[in-house]
């Protein structure tokens, strides 16, 4: 293209940068998911390279227009950026999290406010003392996006507006910016670069920097197909132009045509790409048909939790009075094919069911050990003792000689508990689980059990 | 926690002398060093648990237990009876080895069932019956349970 070296390392720069979000969202459209690893993977380097990107434009292009001498001074800048964009936003994004956590706001719309307010401040308070806003505001939505923050769901929701409305208009600026007539003139420039880019520039630095973490061979291919070039090229392209570096319009046109090229080829071929490595997840889950959402203003000791039934689980093929939940923990409804099911104690939950649950904090493990698959030895933990008991024996009782939690109705008998929860299912050796114990029907006369066998269970 | 941090030699009588249920309970209860009052209490307690079905567990062995709030922490005693006592075992036959379990109603360390599991692994081990038939001071039972005793 016959431009100086340095032009070269800006138009690196401004086209290092990666779009995760939309390889995650086309492969999501055909229903695929990746594996753990290769999405965390993901998602961790277009994190960290955007801010990286805007250093190294920002970087470039103060040599290129004479502020920034290369060199020491290059560093210290590098360093200055870098160091100050984090701490400011850490700092702040704490600072958010503290403020809109203490205090009381009476209208609930003013916490997204609240939130963009803080956004606004942590790009612009170390900008203003020469650290990078990216990083800063990149870190400080970190921060906040995973604290508990009061009205989450409202702010999440508020954003979402937000960002898509400012998608809009960054592609309408995109559209008044570039002159396709002009692509023509830099098609043979642009496809080099992309080619090169693909082809090569990647997946060495792909494989060269992930070969210590034992990928495979497929996964570091996939890996080094899916550099999808997203917006910020484009936006950081608007820099040199802005600023008025002499190649900047050759340079916004070439990446232009290179980010054009990248969705063109790359983007449409993400799904067969994914399942030809085999890096997709076959038993990915789909997303539940439902979620149930709680706006709470304050801090509430307390959450709805969504678990999916695993086939293993205790709770799978239970009733929803046999779980013995504790008593802080209520199932809140369950979801299963597209149907939501109101949950009554006959409730039978079977596995790939969506199970809300509205539970205080502090019960969670228990809890989520109903829902998680156990090894088998486990689920049904052997027993170490059997006492026989009557089966007159009130419910009552029995709760106040194990200390266990059975039923809310004490008058009751052990033998009528254990017809009700059986059903059909009561013969002589069936059991029901109630925690640390379980009860065996274990001499059942015309139907009705005589004798309990109540087990002591082997502790984990 | 081990079975043998939670006996001490006081609650250990290796010469039980009562010939009926009753009062080899309250026997067992006298091991716990409560007041008079308490231990009425309890006894009613460990006899109403008894009438819903015996902890005789077969083999010899019994392990009369109950929830109270006349102790407030777990407390446990040991009782041999070496003529045999009939105790409404589930098999039917005469029991010499007498474990107690009393546990107050809010426990926070969650260590009544446990123990009552380690207890019954313990005792359900074949030899330890005839082991604890050879013993001669209450010292040997606690060794016992310092040797063999989860």
């Amino acid at each position: 293209m016959d431009v100086p070296l340095l032009v070269g390392l800006l138009l690196g720069s401004i086209v290092g940068s990666t779009d995760a979000a939309a390889v995650f969202s086309i492969l999501r459209g055909q229903g695929l998911r990746l594996k753990e690893r290769i999405a965390a993977t993901l998602e961790i380097e277009s994190g960290s390279n955007d801010p990286m990107a805007v250093l190294l434009t920002l970087a470039c292009v103060s040599i290129l227009l004479g502020d920034v001498e290369p060199g020491w001074s290059l560093i210290a800048f590098f360093l200055q950026q870098a160091l100050i964009g984090a701490a400011g936003g850490v700092a702040v994004g704490w600072v958010g999290v503290w403020v809109s956590n203490r205090v009381p706001l009476t209208a609930v719309g003013l916490y997204p406010a609240l939130v963009l307010g803080t956004g606004l401040l942590a790009y612009g308070l170390p900008a203003y003392l020469g650290g990078s806003g990216f990083l800063s505001v990149y870190l400080a939505g970190l921060v906040m996006g995973n604290a508990r923050v009061a009205f989450k769901r409202g702010i999440l929701l508020a954003h979402d507006g937000g960002a898509w409305i400012a998608q809009i208009v960054m592609f309408i600026m995109l559209g008044l910016l570039a002159t396709p007539s002009r692509l023509v003139d830099v098609a043979v420039e642009g496809m080099l670069v992309g080619s090169v880019l693909m082809f090569v520039a990647r997946p060495v630095a792909v494989f060269v920097t992930l070969a210590p973490l034992r990928f495979s061979l497929r996964e570091l291919a996939f890996l080094s197909w899916v550099g999808l070039k997203g917006a910020i090229p484009i936006i950081l392209a608007m820099y040199p132009l802005v600023l008025g570096v002499p190649e900047g319009a050759l340079l916004f046109n070439v990446v232009f045509f290179v980010v054009l090229l990248s969705a063109l080829t790359q983007g449409w071929t993400i799904p067969p790409v994914a399942k030809w490595t085999g890096v997709w997840d076959p038993e990915g889950r789909p997303d539940p048909p439902v979620t149930l959402e709680i706006n709470s203003v304050r801090h509430l000791d307390g959450d709805i939790v969504e678990y999916r039934v695993e086939p293993d689980a205790p709770a799978a093929g239970r009733r929803v009075r046999e779980l013995a939940l504790p008593e802080s923990a209520l199932i809140a409804m369950i979801a299963r094919e597209g149907e939501i099911i109101p949950p009554r104690g006959s409730t039978r939950i079977r596995s790939d069911d969506y199970v809300f649950v509205v539970m205080k904090a502090d019960v969670r493990p228990v809890v989520d050990r109903m829902f998680v698959p156990r090894p088998l030895t486990l689920s049904e933990p052997p027993k170490i003792l059997e006492l026989p008991m009557d089966a007159r024996t009130r419910v009552g009782d029995l709760e106040d000689f194990y200390g266990i939690h059975l039923d809310p109705d004490p008058e009751r008998t052990l033998g009528d508990l254990m017809s009700e929860r059986l059903g059909d299912e009561l013969e002589e050796g069936a059991e029901i689980l109630a925690g640390e114990i379980r009860l065996a029907a274990r001499s059942v006369v015309e139907g009705k059990v005589e004798t309990v066998g109540v087990e002591i269970l082997l502790e984990e | 926690m081990k079975l043998r941090q939670l006996f001490t030699l006081d609650g250990v009588n290796l010469e039980l002398e009562s010939e009926s249920k009753d009062d080899i309970l309250k026997e067992l209860i006298q091991l716990l060093d409560l007041e008079e009052k308490s231990e009425a209490i309890l006894f009613k307690t460990l006899k109403r648990r008894e009438n819903l079905g015996s902890t005789g567990i077969g083999k010899g062995i019994a392990i009369p237990h109950c929830r109270s709030l006349v102790v407030n922490e777990l407390r446990l005693a040991y009782g041999r009876k070496p003529g045999g006592v009939d105790f409404n075992a589930i098999d039917g036959e005469p029991v010499y080895n007498f474990f107690l379990i009393v546990a107050p109603p809010l426990e926070v360390s969650n260590q009544y069932l446990p123990v009552l599991g380690k207890i019954a692994q313990f005792a359900k081990d074949p030899d330890i019956p005839g082991k604890l038939t050879e013993m001669e001071d209450p010292q040997d039972f606690l060794d016992l349970l310092e040797d063999r005793a989860p």
